[in-house]
């Protein structure tokens, strides 16, 4: 089997990069699919927390690249999908302790066994990001309906653009809130793929849900639930219709419909 | 109704996605071509007197920027002849040329969405 390598980044922090890889990891394993989870944010990693594997790591990343155990012993298996496993990132190193051909070595060995190795890229341009999408051979591109997020994400697009060996680039809009886009008080799906100009696979709404499940550690229900497994089924090739974020807009919002506001 | 409605969710001249969207427009373009409006400027004092070496041109409608398109970026001038002396009846005649300052010379094709 040759698996695929996705790494998920996004240059701005905190526009939900590692949300999202768990929340694929666990939509790529419901779906039968083989996957390990790679938490590139070295020294600062929290992918084991969202995917509540947290108190199960024996080893990590940089044991793995500094011959301590083998890959397999890094593997934290998911409690609840058996298809899907974790490798963490060290949390007393930093970035350096790793280098982009380190990373491919590691990748290309688990491609072997698996359908998909998802990378969770670090924020920032510099090394970690190097390392994370060394062995890419896709990159999703996870960004906010927000000015500072959009320049990042146009900045890391680029810097993707300009390698040696361009790999195809998507995009993911995440936090979109269907109330403030009706109203023109933020950007639109519709405006951030413009001003990009690369392909959507996947568009999550915003929800409270996502805080609720992070802080148990499981995926996340409702419709962002829905809007991780499209874009899973899109991986593997499948045509989703894009979500009808339409239905259920805000109190407001329903009572200025209601009132014929435009 | 639809105007108190309106007032009562404070509809303004513009929407702040529409600011959103012009400074962005900006900022891309800027960031992309690592051409900052300063630069810019200086750059279009030079073309125009090199441009004035050759021909006269009505100065003060000079327009030159960077536009967004797609992934590619283009520094569009329009440069607007000066009218004649001698053929007051004659049309201003214009030069106007575009270009690309994309370093995106491979773009990617991918069939799994349309």
């Amino acid at each position: 089997m040759s698996g695929r390598v996705i790494t998920i980044t996004s240059g701005k922090g905190g526009v939900g990069k590692t949300t999202t890889t768990a929340n694929l990891a666990m939509s790529l394993a419901s779906l039968d699919k083989k996957v390990v989870a790679i938490d590139a944010d070295i020294g600062l990693r929290n992918l084991d927390l969202m995917m509540g594997l947290e108190n199960r790591i024996v080893y990590d990343l940089v044991d793995v690249v500094e011959g301590r155990c083998k890959l397999k012993q890094a593997m934290v298996k998911h409690k609840d999908y058996p298809s899907l496993a974790l490798i963490p990132a060290s949390q007393v190193r930093d970035k350096t302790a790793i280098s982009p051909q380190d990373m491919i070595t590691v990748a290309n060995e688990l491609k072997q066994v698996h359908d998909f190795v998802l990378i969770d890229s670090p924020a920032g341009i510099e090394w970690g990001f190097k390392n994370a999408v060394a062995p890419a051979d896709e990159v999703l591109v996870v960004t906010n309906p927000e000015v500072s997020a959009v320049r990042d994400a146009d900045r890391i697009i680029g810097l993707l653009e300009a390698e040696d060996r361009p790999v195809p680039v998507r995009l993911i809009v995440n936090r979109i809130k269907l109330g403030m886009v009706r109203r023109g008080d933020m950007l639109s799906v519709e405006d951030v793929v413009s001003l990009l100009s690369i392909k959507l696979i996947g568009v999550v709404p915003d929800d409270e849900i996502i805080i609720k499940s992070s802080n148990e550690g499981v995926a996340a229900t409702g419709r962002p639930k829905q809007a991780f497994e499209d874009i899973a089924r899109r991986l593997m090739g499948e045509k989703v219709p894009f979500m009808n974020l339409d239905s259920n807009g805000g109190v407001l919002e329903r009572f200025r419909k209601l009132f014929g506001g435009g | 109704m639809s105007n108190i409605v309106d007032r009562f969710f404070s509809r303004k001249d513009q929407r702040s996605a529409k600011t959103a969207m012009e400074r962005l427009r900006f900022v891309l373009v800027t960031d992309r071509s690592q051409l900052s409006p300063e630069k810019l400027r200086e750059m279009q004092a030079e073309i125009i007197d090199v441009i004035k070496k050759y021909c006269r041109i009505d100065e003060s409608a000079v327009e030159m920027k960077l536009e967004l398109r797609e992934r590619e970026n283009y520094l569009v001038a329009d440069i607007p002849l000066a009218k004649s002396v001698e053929q007051p009846n004659e049309e201003p005649g214009r030069i106007a040329f575009s270009l690309q300052t994309s370093n995106s010379s491979s773009k990617l094709e991918d069939d799994d969405l349309d």
